[in-house]
């Protein structure tokens, strides 16, 4: 019972993308439902490699009624259960210094993939994001967000200055060398690779997965929201994650 | 006689290539493009310290545009806002965000096309440094039909 109804609200908040995108409502819905099933039904194994979480437990989107512990009960994301530990990196901020993902233990944290010759989907997230975080109020300082560019040969550290603080100041931005980005994306389930554009001035575009991992403030993976999860639904997840007793 | 035929015959070849290569702006055209507005990311920061091969400052445009009665196709975008100016669609494969060029954008008759996040945009490249969150950017848009129109848009910083 409990899976049915996860199974609906997973459905949803993909219709909800929908809502943002010109691409048809169908094809969304059933990627959806196909990855909702993929991770909760472990031997379909094409998304498998993507997820290489370590995270291969049972990521399932059950909704609270399924759990005791009340508060967890009405994450809206895509909720991993049981919550693994998020896999630590070390990347280089863009004030040039090292920046480490369990440094920020005791907060809540958002990591995204992207990169900032993105005009649409990429910003499109970071302010929803810059959103959430004004609704939340107070509650909000306890939350870091962290960018992470996958295309390093374009996006210098003055260039992710200029492009990370102007959704909210506080946005971290961190690069590595390529080697060093796929392996965290990698550790992720984030996928990206490049796409040369001869029709364009952009030259080459980086194709990317666009899910928002959170982190809670034990260091653990609990959400990975997909692409266009609405500005109050991450409000409403970031208020009971902040509510959570904190830190180690 | 034969001079006239002959001035006769470029001149109708001339209006024929006129005909081909511009649009020709009908006044019969209903077609009508609202709620313009840019996401500019940090418009008008200072770029000089970056290397050549930095990424530049880029931005989406985003709009409505109904078709009138007899639609219509988007065949060209321009502005002197930013170095180039392109026409995007975003789509999904497998989760994956792609984004592409188009050639054109069909605007259908008696409905509407909508340029809005997660979907086709006007793709702004090299934005000026000039542009400024609050501010307002103009676009020149070439219809196939309508012939080109002249569009304001908002700019947004985020």
């Amino acid at each position: 019972m409990c899976a049915t109804a996860g199974r609906g609200v997973f459905v949803l908040v993909y219709s909800r993308q929908v809502s943002h995108a010109t691409i048809p409502a169908g094809r969304h819905t059933d990627e959806m439902v196909e990855f909702g099933l993929t991770i909760m039904n472990l031997s379909k194994s094409r998304f498998i490699p993507s997820l290489a979480l370590g995270l291969v437990a049972l990521v399932s989107v059950l909704v609270s009624a399924c759990g005791p512990g009340a508060p967890r009960a009405n994450l809206r994301g895509g909720r991993i259960e049981p919550p693994k530990p998020a896999p630590d990196f070390t990347l280089t901020d863009y004030d040039g210094n090292p920046f480490t993902l369990n440094s920020t233990r005791g907060q809540v944290v958002l990591v995204y993939f992207g990169y900032t010759s993105c005009p649409d989907v990429c910003p499109m997230t970071m302010a929803d994001i810059a959103g959430a975080l004004d609704d939340l109020g107070p509650a909000a300082r306890d939350v870091r967000v962290v960018f992470v560019t996958v295309d390093p040969e374009r996006d210098t550290l003055q260039v992710l200055k200029r492009y990370v603080p102007a959704f909210n100041p506080d946005f971290i931005g961190v690069r590595g060398t390529p080697e060093e980005t796929k392996a965290v994306a990698d550790r992720y389930g984030a996928k990206f690779s490049k796409t040369l554009l001869p029709n364009s001035a952009l030259g080459y575009a980086m194709d990317h997965s666009a899910f928002i991992y959170v982190v809670d403030r034990q260091g653990l993976l609990r959400e990975l929201m997909p692409f266009g999860t609405a500005r109050e639904d991450i409000t409403n997840d970031l208020e009971i994650l902040t509510g959570e007793g904190g830190g180690s | 006689m034969k001079l006239q035929l002959f001035l006769s015959a470029c001149m109708l070849t001339i209006l024929a290539s006129c005909a081909t290569n511009n649009p020709v702006p009908s006044t019969e055209s209903d077609l009508q493009i609202t709620g313009a507005w840019a996401r500019i990311v940090a418009p008008g920061a200072d770029m000089s310290g970056d290397s050549g091969t930095a990424a530049k400052a880029t931005g989406a445009v985003y709009m409505t545009i109904a078709g009138g009665r007899n639609g219509d196709r988007l065949l060209e975008v321009a502005s002197d806002a930013a170095e180039n100016v392109e026409m995007h669609t975003v789509t999904s494969d497998n989760g994956m965000m792609q984004m592409r060029p188009v050639s054109e954008i069909q605007v259908p008759a008696n409905g509407t096309i909508e340029l809005k996040p997660g979907g086709f945009h006007v793709m702004l490249i090299g934005v000026k440094p000039n542009v400024k969150a609050g501010g307002t950017i103009s676009l020149q848009l070439t219809f196939e039909k309508a012939g080109v129109k002249n569009v304001m848009a908002q700019v947004r910083a985020q």
